[in-house]
């Protein structure tokens, strides 16, 4: 199985909405996850200067998520895994 | 209550988007469209009964964003004319919160109730032990009269089956003073003759409705005009932000203000002063002397307090000193401080040298509203940086140790951190107050907000990282 990218922003807009709680997580889910899942804190993905409402934004693999949470985070890389 | 709750997401929302109302063509139309634009026709309803409820909240929230009390609102009033009144304002409100009725009605009003788990069981302890003939047993469980409880909780504990619990308040429950309690309508009131500023109600309210009411447009109005406007911030702010601390000074400046100040340069002043203070008081024979830079402990010792008043010292506070500075360099300027704390804005009130108050939060919606990217920014050149023991001020535990450091001899110091004020540990400071003496101490640091200045209610990050972030910070800091 190909490795899954998780890229979370760590640009402006999505560390002051929240984003910041994402970033905390990076060391503690890599080591949940190991080998299959490459976790990085990223500079800004150029997805706020719409709207920061859906902020903060992970890229996952090719695809943008937003408005994520810790618990929406996980879930979406499980689903990947199991798919 | 952590500082990722929904709630105050919206309520940055909201700010960002006045920020960006502001500098619009349009500012008193765009604030006015904010409820709508926030949720628009259609728009799956995620927390509230329905859109009209959801919109009514954040309209509520965009009144206390524009710096007014809910309290006065008369429902009528549209956003676009407080938003004109925002502009016109001269002296912002010296109340620093404001309750929002529409999204304060969740609790209901406090009291001791008796759970589906009563037996009715034959010992009755519950009815035996409750003072004032409150309880009795109706048909096979026991009932509180809520004319006779008075809340004591002596049921609770008497139970065996734990099935008395009492209805928590969150706001009630975590002010230390009593000063937030509902009134008959299950509305929170905050009695302002009592309270301390200290924020607890609006971090602990599960429903957000406690706001501080927020100076942002009356800064943006001085940063979009002629008038120099200078942003000092405390030395929490450091933890809060993405980038380096230089990066982020000129983000600030970015912004619009003209020149920043770390008020960490005042700490070095404080801890100077307050160490050569202590040192002569024990000189003098003084059992004991309390810290006196956190705004919320400064707030209790004058209304509830008294008798602590000669311990407490009489050393300014960094932001005092910075201010002076400041002030020195820039007669004419507006001066800003920037600070995750509600208890400062009670400081700034009375100190004729400050103008105005924004939060960490406010802050962030002004970079974002701007669109100013942090990572982006070059790292501002500063001379003479504040020190390691300045900047480590907001960390619990660490004026004590600060004081420590610059004292001549320093072994003589022994500590007790007031890691946060609640009901306990304001029984305890009364306590060595009325007897003159603090056990095993002879300076007591007090912090109002567990985790010091890194625990303030306005701040964007967790504790956890914030300190982390001031902590390598301080790697690259100088000892004073």
């Amino acid at each position: 199985m190909a490795k899954i990218t998780v890229k979370i922003c760590s640009g402006t807009t999505c560390f002051i909405m929240s984003g910041n709680y994402l970033s905390d997580l990076v060391d503690i889910l890599q080591t949940k996850y190991g080998n299959e899942v490459e976790i990085l804190a990223s500079n800004c993905l150029g997805q706020c200067s719409n709207s920061h409402s859906k902020a903060p934004f992970v890229k996952i693999n090719d695809e943008i998520i937003s408005e994520v949470t810790p618990e929406k985070l996980i879930a979406e890389i499980d689903k990947r895994i199991s798919s | 209550m952590s500082n990722n709750s929904r709630s105050i997401f919206i309520k940055k929302d909201i700010l960002i988007r006045i920020v960006e109302a502001f500098f619009s063509e349009n500012f008193e139309q765009n604030v006015n469209r904010i409820p709508v634009d926030m949720r628009p026709k259609g728009f799956d309803v995620p927390y509230r009964c329905c859109l009209h409820k959801e919109r009514a909240i954040i309209r509520d929230r965009a009144i206390a964003n524009l710096g007014f009390a809910m309290e006065n609102d008369d429902e009528v009033k549209s956003l676009a004319e407080y938003s004109k009144e925002a502009l016109e304002r001269t002296v912002p409100d010296d109340k620093t919160l404001t309750v929002l009725e529409d999204a304060c009605k969740g609790c209901v009003p406090s009291k001791i109730y008796v759970t589906d788990l009563c037996k009715g069981c034959v010992a009755r302890p519950c009815e035996k032990i409750c003072k004032f003939g409150a309880i009795s047993v109706k048909d096979g469980r026991s009932q509180v009269d809520g004319t006779k409880c008075k809340g004591c909780k002596m049921c609770i504990s008497a139970c065996p089956y734990n099935a008395i619990v009492k209805l928590a308040v969150p706001c009630e429950d975590a002010c230390p003073v009593g000063a937030i309690a509902k009134n008959e309508h299950g509305l929170a009131v905050i009695n302002y003759d009592d309270c301390i500023s200290c924020g607890k109600c609006v971090a602990n309210c599960p429903f957000g409705a406690i706001h501080e009411k927020s100076q942002i447009v009356d800064v943006m109005k001085y940063i979009k005009s002629d008038t120099k406007v200078i942003a000092m911030f405390a030395p929490a702010i450091a933890g809060q932000f993405p980038g380096t601390l230089r990066q982020l000074e000129t983000a600030i400046i970015k912004v619009g203000f003209d020149d920043v100040f770390e008020v960490a340069q005042g700490a070095d002043i404080t801890t100077k002063t307050e160490a050569a203070e202590f040192e002569e008081r024990l000189e003098a024979g003084a059992s004991f002397m309390t810290t006196s830079c956190c705004a919320g402990y400064n707030e209790l010792v004058k209304k509830h307090l008294a008798e602590l008043k000669p311990f407490v010292s009489t050393t300014k506070t960094p932001l005092y000193y910075t201010a002076e500075i400041a002030r020195k360099k820039y007669p004419n300027a507006k001066l800003v401080f920037i600070t995750p704390c509600v208890a400062k804005r009670r400081e700034v009130f009375e100190n004729p040298n400050i103008d105005y108050v924004l939060n960490a939060e406010e802050l962030g919606a002004l970079i974002v509203g701007r669109k100013i990217e942090i990572l982006d920014c070059e790292e501002r050149v500063i001379e003479n940086p504040p020190s390691k023991q300045g900047r480590a001020y907001p960390i619990s535990g660490a004026v004590a140790g600060a004081v420590c450091h610059a004292m001549k001899n320093p072994e003589l110091m022994k500590p007790y951190i007031v890691n946060g004020l609640n009901k306990e540990s304001i029984r305890d400071l009364k306590k060595f107050a009325k007897s003159g003496s603090c056990p095993d101490c002879n300076i007591i640091e007090v912090m109002s907000c567990e985790g010091g200045c890194l625990g303030g209610n306005a701040n964007i990050t967790s504790e956890k990282s914030a300190k982390k972030a001031i902590e390598n910070i301080l790697k690259d800091s100088k000892d004073l």
